[in-house]
């Protein structure tokens, strides 16, 4: 029966046969399949940044959120908060800005599905009057009643000096009997006048004037602010796009560019973007910007590491041409496998420059301590290959376990991203026994490398320690125990806003939401089959003190309609003389126009004596400008009455917008009830469903980014609905479930890798010897972790399968080259020390980028993964040479029967 | 937007007539405010309001009517026949007239929120910096007690003045007339200059006299307090507590009523 030591050797043989005959050929045919790899990733490989499709479908959370979407459609908001400082003058310039805002994104209509600010009559449908209170309605009512008249009146002569002698009246005080005014009504009244007047004295001045006098379908709208008032939030329905990395990337610059110019319009006030689409966007340009600077850092570092350690730069060049050509072979198994790459699969290149380099490595140096022996071209590569191959293979094995221990796993991304890490770590493997080999003998044949042979570097200090070894152990031990508190302090922090660069402004515009008011960017859904339940679940919801606002249908739907609808029977009666199909036929008459505008003055100049006397400031300004205007007014129609003929069109207009104002007026008084098919489509959507379900959205009242909140108002949800849904509990169990896969994952690696070790060698002793380092370095990680304060979070977790993958890699190049050595001393003056260390070392640096990043997740990743790969090259260097020494003379006993 | 409808509502609420002649012998009342704009019967509707809420606090089957009066003739003529029980007045009201009429402050009223008022004499700012240097024409509406606004702003009396000072219902139209030169200053109270401040006259005037803090109008018993006004001052001054006078207050365009201002009886004439 052929051993496995045979079947290896056998295989390392008939690979070395053919390199060695035919290294060309291997290095072109390597090229040609990474050419055609890339080309097939260029050409087919997907990008898909949809964050709805990083878990798995048939996850029962997931499930209903993607029903969830595809009956009531995507409602993922861009948030546009202007701040209003929390006054009334605030307010109104935010109105402004607003208004403003969302004339310059209706331009793009290709970019922006929707922009929800503010609520108007109109948008209301024809039941719009049937939302007043009982006080207000009556108001209402009773206004209609005692306008009509005088309405009628003039309609059956509308002229312009009748409406404004009428406007006097009303303003002035020789009338009784009006009812009492609801100060809004007069305050929307009033600008009508305003624009009224100032139409007027720009036709007669021969300047353009505004278009609409008086609509009253766009009167009394309510602007969405917060409850304290400090913020007036826009919501912004983007089109995304999929086959970007940030999905949103072009609305976004579309809005902040808006926001730009708008604000330059509006000096003073502030305003930004948040959301989680914009997080998220945010997230990934600021990521990418990120790597790409960790990127250029690790491969300098690393290209004079590997220039100092392996004398000159074509050992360094030829690495990496493997390394790129495994990359490439890469990219073309994920085009054919999976034919897509999502957020967490992208990542699986920084996951080979980590790992996959480390086995070029381990090769090179063992060539180089070959070479040094005097030993010719093609014995320095087979030395090469067959003494550190075996080790590469199981340390690649080891690894390729981390990543397939995910395979199962429901969060899809991740099963994605360890299948291709995985492979790809099997592709960097074959390519290292491979290629570059073929590319060392080209190299070497040709005399190309440099004709001084690089010097191993000695560790003779650590040869020294590890003559002591119980002494070396005890003081190990010793240094964990101390560091046993710190181990408790470990903890994982879930909060996702934490992982978010400081200082981006959608950070910061979130962070305003959360504290200032009862919005928030996130919100819960719950479905219900009919209006009842809708109502009962709200009322549950409305008592909890985790809920602060609870959308449904319902807020579009009057209470007590028949009372209001027999208040407004009669008011339309009222209207049912007046008639609304005339047309003005004559042109204003210049002594009457002039007559009306002289005796609006003067009851204007009445109202300010007394707003003056009340100290109303900002009402005396804009009475003021009222009698500015009809000064002006008078000035020229004094100078040249001719000039009144301007005015007919005016005058047509105001006729026709007070009949359209009666009309629409006449159909609200005559809405008898309102259901939700009768709204209109754009609130209807927002709340039914395609399967006529209701949707009711519910936004937490505390800072949900924080996962205890979160946990505590989920579970207060579900209490009222197990069902329920939406992104506070996509997030929650999303986080559980990652937190759990990276745990198995752990833990799977941890006995995939024992048992392969076992089958490698079948001791125990030699397992165990083999994890020591590995068991260490995370136990002295977790202790300094706890020490400085560094929480596991759901972006550095992921560095455990990696620091596992590389902590057994250095234990088993170790222990081989001690079995080598066989027990004897001088472990420390070989290669296998030196390509540990530098194996660890580029992990180091590779990631050690990310510790300038601003991405505070990426930064604690960089963390992570610089700490655990020193403690794991301290633990490799300083722990197990002294254990082998103890513990290690098995070997020498188990020599022969491998 | 609340003071607007405030005013505007004063400006239309013109329908109900004025009550029946005050008889005195219930706890009548009077609000004295010479030179404010708008009529006896806009502002009746608001007398009405504060009767009722009297009334309703009071109990024991009292009576409460109330008359407003911002013409000082009439205001004198009705103090002489038919006196009230208690009212609020104006300072100079207060200040020259309190030897013909018995008045005692029992609270003060805290127009805009302050309890306290200032008075200054703005002029054009092209006029001299010194107010001895004025002639001519100095309104304001405060300036219908002639001998009461000399002593309180000037410290002498009306006829020692260089300039004339009188009374105006318009004090806004008084400082436009001023600024084209047909008046020589317009004496304005601290709700009066904080509204200046947002027009753009405010640019072409200048302040060149301002008073010390002065006591705002007081709510004041005419005779002797008994038991009754007493339990009505103390009515009063709870209604900054009370939800049900909120919007009684904002007609009143006071936040409340607080305790009597301690410098008060040093404004009557001849006094200080």
């Amino acid at each position: 029966m052929i051993s496995r030591k045979e079947l290896l050797e056998g295989m390392l043989s008939a690979l070395w046969r053919q390199i060695a005959l035919h290294p060309g050929i291997i290095i072109a045919l390597g090229l040609t399949l990474a050419l055609i790899s890339v080309l097939s990733a260029v050409f087919f490989l997907r990008l898909n940044s949809n964050q709805d499709q990083l878990v798995s479908p048939e996850v029962p959370f997931h499930k209903r959120y993607l029903e969830n979407l595809k009956n009531f459609g995507d409602q993922e908001h861009l948030y546009v908060v202007i701040k209003t400082g929390g006054t009334e003058e605030g307010k109104k310039k935010a109105e402004q800005f607003a208004e403003s805002l969302n004339r310059r994104l209706l331009r793009h209509p290709d970019l922006i599905q929707a922009i929800y600010y503010r609520i108007l009559p109109r948008d209301l449908g024809d039941g719009a009057l049937l939302f007043a209170s009982p006080e207000e309605a009556k108001i209402l009512a009773e206004t209609v009643v005692f306008l009509a008249p005088a309405l009628n009146n003039w309609i059956k002569n509308p002229s312009l000096a009748g409406f404004l002698v009428q406007i006097s009246v009303l303003l002035g005080s020789d009338q009784r009997g009006i009812p009492t005014f609801d100060a809004s009504l007069l305050h929307q009244a009033f600008e009508a006048l305003e624009r009224l007047l100032a139409n007027i004295n720009n036709v007669l001045a021969n300047r353009p004037s505004g278009s609409s006098l008086f609509n009253l379908a766009e009167i009394g709208g309510e602007y969405f602010f917060t409850k304290d008032g400090r913020l007036l939030v826009m919501r912004v329905l983007p089109k995304k796009d999929y086959g970007t990395m940030d999905v949103i990337g072009k609305p976004m610059e579309v809005v902040r560019q808006a926001l730009k110019t708008t604000g330059a319009d509006f000096p003073g006030i502030e305003a930004g973007l948040t959301g989680r689409p914009v997080l998220q966007a945010d997230e990934m340009q600021t990521t990418d910007k990120d790597m790409t600077r960790a990127s250029i850092i690790a491969v300098i570092l690393v290209g004079l590491l590997f220039t100092v350690i392996l004398h000159g730069w074509l050992r360094p060049i030829l690495l990496l041409i493997c390394l790129g050509m495994a990359m490439a072979w890469t990219f073309g198994f994920a085009t054919v496998t999976v034919g897509e790459l999502n957020l967490l699969s992208i990542v699986f290149v920084l996951v080979l420059v980590g790992i996959g380099v480390d086995f070029g490595v381990h090769m090179v140096m063992r060539y180089v301590e070959a070479k040094r022996g005097h030993v010719n071209v093609e014995e320095a590569v087979l030395t090469s290959m067959f003494k550190t191959g075996p080790c590469v293979i199981l340390g690649a094995t080891t690894s390729v376990c981390a990543f397939y221990s995910v395979l199962g796993s429901d969060f899809t991304g991740l099963a994605q991203l360890g299948l291709i890490g995985g492979t790809g770590v099997l592709l960097c493997l074959l390519a290292t026994l491979t290629v570059l080999p073929a590319m060392l003998l080209i190299a070497g044949r040709k005399n190309l490398f440099p004709s001084s042979v690089p010097r191993v570097t000695a560790m003779p200090f650590l040869e020294r320690l590890s003559a002591r070894p119980g002494w070396v152990l005890l003081i190990v031990v010793a240094l964990s125990l101390a560091g046993l508190p710190g181990l408790f302090k470990a903890r994982f922090n879930y909060n996702l806003l934490e992982l978010q660069a400081k200082g981006l402004e959608s950070v910061e515009y979130e962070e305003q939401l959360i504290r200032s008011s009862d919005e928030s960017t996130w919100y819960a859904i719950l479905t219900a089959n009919n209006l009842d339940d809708v109502k009962r679940l709200t009322k549950s919801l409305e008592a909890m003190p985790s809920v602060s606002k609870v959308d449904s249908i319902l807020d579009f739907i009057p209470q007590e309609q028949a009372q209001r609808s027999a208040l407004y029977a009669e008011a339309a009666g009222a209207l049912d003389d007046i008639p609304l199909s005339d047309s003005v036929t004559t042109g204003p008459d210049p002594d009457s126009l002039i007559h009306a505008l002289a005796y609006l003055g003067s009851v204007l100049e009445s109202l300010e004596e007394k707003l003056f006397a009340a100290g109303a400031g900002a009402e005396l300004i804009r009475i003021d400008q009222c009698i500015t205007q009809i000064q002006s007014s008078l000035d020229i129609l004094q100078h040249d009455p001719a000039k009144v003929s301007r005015l007919t069109g005016l005058q047509a207009q105001l006729h026709s917008n007070i009949v359209n104002t009666l009309q629409q007026l006449k159909r609200w008084l005559n809405t008898k009830s309102v259901t939700p098919m009768d709204l209109p489509a754009s609130i209807r959507d927002m709340y039914v469903g395609k399967d006529g379900s209701y949707q009711i959205k519910v936004s937490p009242s505390e800072d949900v980014w924080d996962f205890e909140k979160l946990e505590h108002f989920v579970s207060d949800l579900r209490r009222v609905d197990p069902e329920v849904s939406g992104v506070p509990i996509g997030v929650l169990e999303s986080a559980r479930l990652m937190h759990r896969t990276f745990l198995f994952a752990a833990a799977l690696t941890v006995c995939l890798v024992s048992l392969i070790l076992w089958f490698h060698s079948y001791s125990l002793r030699y397992v165990l010897l083999t994890l020591l380092p590995l068991g260490v370095s995370m136990l002295w990680l977790l202790e300094l972790m706890g020490m400085i304060g560094l929480d596991f979070n759901l972006a550095n977790f992921f560095a455990i399968p990696i620091l596992i993958a590389i902590g057994v890699d250095g234990g088993v190049h170790l222990l081989a080259r001690w079995k080598e050595l066989q027990g004897s001393s001088g472990l420390f003056f070989t290669s296998t020390p030196t390509a540990v260390t530098l194996s660890f070392a580029t992990t180091m640096i590779g990631f050690g980028g990310l510790l300038f990043a601003h991405h505070r997740g990426l930064a604690s990743l960089g963390a992570v993964m610089v700490l655990g790969s020193l403690m794991g090259m301290v633990a490799s260097l300083l722990v197990l040479p002294p254990a082998l020494k103890l513990f290690g003379n098995f070997i020498s006993k188990t020599k022969d029967k491998d | 937007m609340k003071r607007i409808s405030v005013s505007l509502l004063f400006a239309i609420s013109l329908f109900a007539w004025s009550s029946p002649a005050l008889t005195g012998e219930a706890l009548d009342f009077a609000v004295i405010q010479p030179g404010q704009p708008g009529t006896s019967q806009e502002a009746q509707p608001v007398m009405d309001s504060l009767a009722r809420y009297v009334e309703e606090k009071m109990g024991k089957g009292i009576t409460v009517k109330g008359r407003y009066f911002n013409d000082l003739d009439q205001a004198l003529d009705f103090m002489r026949n038919t006196p009230p029980k208690w009212g609020i007045v104006r300072l100079g009201f207060y200040a020259q007239f309190s030897r013909s009429f018995p008045i005692m402050a029992l609270a003060s009223t805290r127009p805009g929120g302050s309890g306290k008022d200032v008075w200054r004499l703005a002029v054009n700012h092209e006029a001299p910096g010194e107010w001895r240097a004025l002639r001519g024409n100095v309104l304001g509406n405060m300036l219908f007690e002639t001998d009461a606004a000399a002593c309180i702003l000037f410290g002498c009396q009306a006829a020692q003045l260089p300039f004339k000072l009188k009374g105006t219902s318009s004090p806004l139209r008084s400082l436009r007339m001023m600024i084209r030169g047909k008046a020589a200053g317009v004496v304005l109270d601290r709700m009066q200059y904080e509204a200046l401040k947002a027009l753009p006259l405010a640019k072409k005037i200048k302040i060149i006299l301002t008073s010390g803090e002065l006591p705002t109008s007081p709510m004041v018993c005419f005779g002797r307090p008994d038991e009754r006004m007493e339990r009505l001052a103390v009515i009063l001054k709870g209604m900054r507590r009370d939800p049900d006078a909120d919007a009684l207050l904002g007609l009143l365009q006071t936040d409340g009523f607080g305790p009597p201002d301690s410098d008060l009886p040093g404004f009557r004439l001849g006094v200080k």
